[in-house]
C-alpha cells in the first residue's frame, strides 16, 4: 500500500502542526518521520490515521485498486505515540482483545499470540496482568497489539522507547521482516542510528514543515554542501595558498598539521586532491560522512536559522 | 478479516461486561449474603423461642386473657416478695400494682418487654370497652366514622401490585443510574485518561466503541438492579418464612411486567448514551465541573414518583413521552391509570429515537474528547462536534 500526502496545512491555535507538508511511502517501503518535538509528526500520523483532518491539502492511501483519504482500519498496526493498554488485565487478554477487534477469530488469535510471546520471550507471564510488567516489556505488548494482524500498513510511533539495546535490535529485526512481506511501515523514533540501519528514506519536519526528505545520501547531498575532508600533511603549510584554493569552501586546523577541508560544491574528491597535494605531502587522508545525528542536527539548525531570519 | 460492526460491537459489549463482572466474587457475594438471610432467621426464630417461654407471674387483682407468647401465673399480694424472689430463676417477670401504677419487675430490660406492654395496654382497653359495652368495630367506626375512596375520571382503582411494581421499578433504576454513573467514569473517563483509546479507535469507529461500550454498562446496570432485585425477593421470603405469613408471589400480568421491563432497559440505554458522551468530555473527574451533571438521571425519578398522584395531568402525560424522563413517568402512569397502548407505543418510540440521537452525539463529543489530552473541550469545541463540523 502507498501513502501519499500532498500540501498539508493543519493549524492548531497557537501551533502549526502542518506547512504544506507533502511526501510519500511506497508500497513495502521503510519512512522514518524525524523531527524535534512538536514538529508536527504525530499530527500527520493522525491524520492518517483518521483521528483529525487537514485543514487543506489532501491525503491519499491505495492500494492499487482504491484510494481513501486515510488507512483503512482492518488494513492498519498503528502504535500510537501516546501508550495504553489495560493494566489490570492479563497480556493474553488485552492481545485476545484486540485480535478480535482487528477480526481475528480465536484460534487465529491464539496461534499468533503465542508466537508473538515467544518471540518476546514472554510466554511464561501470559496470565499476568498488564502492570506487573517493567515498562520495556508492556512496551512490547503494545508492539505486539499494533501488528499482530499483520496489516499491510503500519505506523510505528517511537517503537523503540523504553527497550533495552538487546530489545531494541529485537525490534529492528521483526520491522525488517515485516518489510520482506511486503508491509509499509513510517516509523517515527529519537534513535537516529537505528533509523539509519532501518530506514528506506526519512522525512526531516520542523515546525509543520518538511525540511528534507529522500535516503540518506540524497538528505547528506540536501543538507551539506560539499565533502568534509580530514588531511593530516607531513609538515607546516602556507595558509595564504590554502585559502586561495578553488576547491576548498572551508578549514579548520584540528591539529598540528591536520585539516578539515569543506570542499567546494560541484568538485570532485580527485579535483581537489589535485590542488592540496601541491601545499605539503599528505600522509592520510579520510573523507568524513556526516551521520544522520549530525545531519539532523544540521538539519533543525538551519531551518530555525531561516525561521529567525524571515521573522526578523 | 472483515471488520464488522455488530462483531465489534458485541467484543466492546464482551470485554466491558466481562471486566467488571468477576463471577467468583458474584458467587462469593450471594453466598455471604444468603449467610446472612440465614443468620437472621436463625436468630428471629431463637428470639421467638425464648418469647414463647416468657413466664410472667401477675398478681391476681390484674385478670389477663391468654396469650400464645406469655405463659401467666396469678399470685396473691402477700406472696409478692417470693414471686420477686424468683424472677430471674423461674419466672422472667413480676407484674402487680403499687402507688396506682403497674409495675413490671425484671431482672434485666429485653426486646419482648415492649410486645409485653403493649399486649397489657390492649388487654386493659379491651376490658374496658367490654365494661363500657362498646365493641371493637363500635370503637372503629367512632375512631373512622368513614371509608374514603376518591375515583379520578380516567383513573382507574388503585391496585396495590402494581403500585408495588412501579415502585420497585424506580428503586431498581436508582440502583442502575447509580451504576451507570460510576461505569461512566471508569470505563470511559478513566480509560482517556489511561491513553488506551488511540490505540482501540485504530481498530474501529469512535461510534462503534461508543456502542459497545454503552450496551456493556447497560449489562452490568442489568446485573446489579437483578442482584438488587434478587435479594430484596429473598429477604422477604426469609422474612415471611419466619413471620410465618405465607410467600410472596408476583400477582402481575406478564405483559405489564413485560412494558416495565422495557421502558427499564430503554431507559437505562438512553441515559448511558447520555452518560458516556459527558464522561468523553471529562479529562479528570476530580477537578471537573461536569461531574455534576452526571447526577442528572435521578431527576426524573423523582420528579415521576412525586407526581404519581396525579398520573393523569398534564404535566404528567408531558413527562410520560419527554424522553429524558418517560422511562421513569410511563410505569407510574401504567400504575395509576389505563393508559391506551397507542400511548405506550409513541412514548417508546420517542424513547428508541433519543437513544439513536444521543448515542451518535456521545461518538461525536468522543472522538473530539480522545484527542484532548490535558483539557476540556469549551462550549463552542461540543457544538462542533455536535454538529459534526470537523475537529480541528
Amino acid at each position: 500500500m502507498q501513502i501519499k500526502l500532498t500540501n498539508i496545512v493543519k493549524n492548531y491555535a497557537t501551533v502549526t502542526a502542518g506547512n504544506k507538508a507533502s511526501f510519500a511511502v511506497g508500497d513495502g517501503e521503510i519512512v522514518a518521520l524525524l523531527g524535534p518535538n512538536g514538529a508536527g509528526k504525530s499530527s500527520l500520523v493522525r491524520m492518517l490515521v483518521g483521528f483529525t483532518f487537514p485543514d487543506s491539502g489532501e491525503i491519499e492511501i491505495s492500494d492499487g485498486e482504491q484510494v481513501t483519504n486515510t488507512i483503512p482500519k482492518h488494513q492498519l498496526g498503528y502504535l500510537p505515540e501516546d501508550r495504553g493498554l489495560f493494566l489490570d488485565r492479563s497480556l493474553y487478554e488485552n492481545l485476545m482483545y484486540l485480535a478480535k477487534l482487528r477480526g481475528l477469530s480465536s484460534q487465529v488469535a491464539d496461534e499468533k499470540i503465542d508466537y508473538w510471546l515467544h518471540r518476546f520471550d514472554l510466554t511464561d507471564r501470559a496470565k499476568e496482568p498488564l502492570k506487573s510488567l517493567s515498562k520495556g516489556n508492556q512496551q512490547k505488548i503494545q508492539l505486539i497489539s499494533s501488528v499482530l494482524h499483520e496489516p499491510k500498513i503500519a505506523i510505528l510511533d517511537e517503537p523503540f522507547s523504553g527497550l533495552d539495546p538487546i530489545n531494541q535490535e529485537i525490534v529492528v529485526s521483526i520491522i525488517k521482516e515485516f518489510q520482506e512481506k511486503g508491509m509499509t511501515v513510517l516509523l517515527s523514533a529519537h534513535q537516529m542510528n537505528l533509523v539509519e540501519r532501518l530506514a528506506d528514506r526519512v522525512v526531516l519536519m520542523n515546525l509543520g514543515e518538511i525540511i528534507a526528505q529522500g535516503s540518506l545520501a540524497e538528505i547528506r547531498q540536501q543538507l551539506t554542501e560539499g565533502e568534509k575532508l580530514i588531511v593530516r600533511f607531513n609538515g607546516a603549510i602556507d595558509e595564504a595558498k590554502l585559502a586561495a584554493l578553488s576547491t576548498v569552501a572551508g578549514y579548520e586546523q584540528t591539529s598540528n598539521y591536520e585539516y578539515y577541508f569543506t570542499t567546494t560544491a560541484g568538485h570532485s574528491l580527485n579535483q581537489v586532491i589535485n590542488e592540496i597535494k601541491d601545499l605539503a605531502e599528505i600522509l592520510d587522508i579520510r573523507s568524513e560522512h556526516l551521520g544522520l545525528h549530525d545531519l539532523y542536527l544540521e538539519a533543525i539548525k538551519k531551518a530555525n536559522d531561516n525561521q529567525q531570519e524571515q521573522t526578523a | 478479516m472483515i471488520n464488522n460492526y455488530w462483531q465489534q460491537v458485541t467484543a466492546v459489549t464482551a470485554w466491558e461486561f466481562k471486566r467488571f463482572f468477576k463471577w467468583k466474587q458474584e458467587l462469593m457475594s450471594y453466598g455471604v449474603m444468603l449467610m446472612i438471610f440465614v443468620g437472621i432467621s436463625i436468630w428471629q426464630n431463637h428470639i421467638a423461642d425464648n418469647d414463647n417461654r416468657i413466664k410472667v407471674a401477675v398478681s391476681e387483682e390484674i385478670k389477663l386473657p391468654e396469650h400464645s407468647r406469655f405463659s401467666v401465673t396469678y399470685f396473691p399480694a402477700d406472696q409478692l416478695a417470693s414471686v420477686q424472689q424468683s424472677v430471674g430463676d423461674e419466672q422472667d417477670a413480676a407484674v402487680y400494682t403499687a402507688d396506682n401504677k403497674l409495675v413490671i419487675f425484671v431482672e434485666e430490660k429485653d426486646k419482648w418487654l415492649e410486645s409485653f406492654k403493649r399486649w397489657m395496654s390492649e388487654s386493659a382497653q379491651s376490658e374496658r370497652l367490654k365494661l363500657a359495652g362498646i365493641s371493637g368495630e363500635d370503637l372503629n367506626l367512632i375512631i373512622n366514622p368513614y371509608n374514603y375512596q376518591l375515583k379520578v375520571k380516567g383513573e382507574k382503582a388503585k391496585d396495590d401490585s402494581k403500585n408495588t411494581a412501579a415502585l420497585l421499578t424506580m428503586i431498581l433504576l436508582m440502583v442502575g443510574l447509580v451504576t451507570a454513573f460510576a461505569y461512566a467514569f471508569t470505563s470511559i473517563t478513566t480509560e482517556k485518561q489511561q491513553r488506551v483509546t488511540e490505540q482501540l479507535l485504530s481498530t474501529m469507529s469512535a461510534q462503534t466503541w461508543m456502542d459497545g461500550k454503552i450496551f456493556g454498562i447497560t449489562l452490568l446496570c442489568i446485573k446489579s438492579l437483578l442482584t438488587t432485585a434478587l435479594s430484596m425477593f429473598i429477604f422477604y421470603q426469609v422474612m415471611a418464612i419466619v413471620d410465618g405469613s405465607p410467600v410472596t408471589t408476583v400477582g402481575l400480568e406478564v405483559s405489564y411486567i413485560l412494558q416495565l421491563v422495557v421502558f427499564l432497559v430503554l431507559g437505562l440505554l438512553m441515559w448511558n448514551s447520555l452518560l458516556a458522551g459527558f464522561a468523553a468530555t471529562i479529562d479528570d473527574p476530580n477537578h471537573s465541573s461536569r461531574t455534576m451533571l452526571m447526577l442528572l438521571p435521578a431527576v426524573p425519578i423523582f420528579l415521576a414518583y412525586s407526581l404519581a398522584d396525579a398520573p393523569q395531568s398534564m404535566t404528567m402525560q408531558v413527562l410520560s413521552y419527554f424522553p429524558l424522563t418517560s422511562f421513569a413517568a410511563m410505569p407510574i402512569r401504567m400504575a395509576e391509570a389505563t393508559i391506551p397502548i397507542w400511548q405506550i407505543l409513541l412514548s417508546i418510540s420517542i424513547l428508541l429515537a433519543a437513544i439513536y440521537v444521543f448515542r451518535k452525539a456521545a461518538s461525536r463529543l468522543f472522538n473530539m474528547g480522545v484527542m484532548m489530552y490535558g483539557k476540556e473541550p469549551g462550549m463552542k469545541e461540543m457544538l462542533d462536534a455536535l454538529l459534526n463540523r470537523k475537529f480541528k
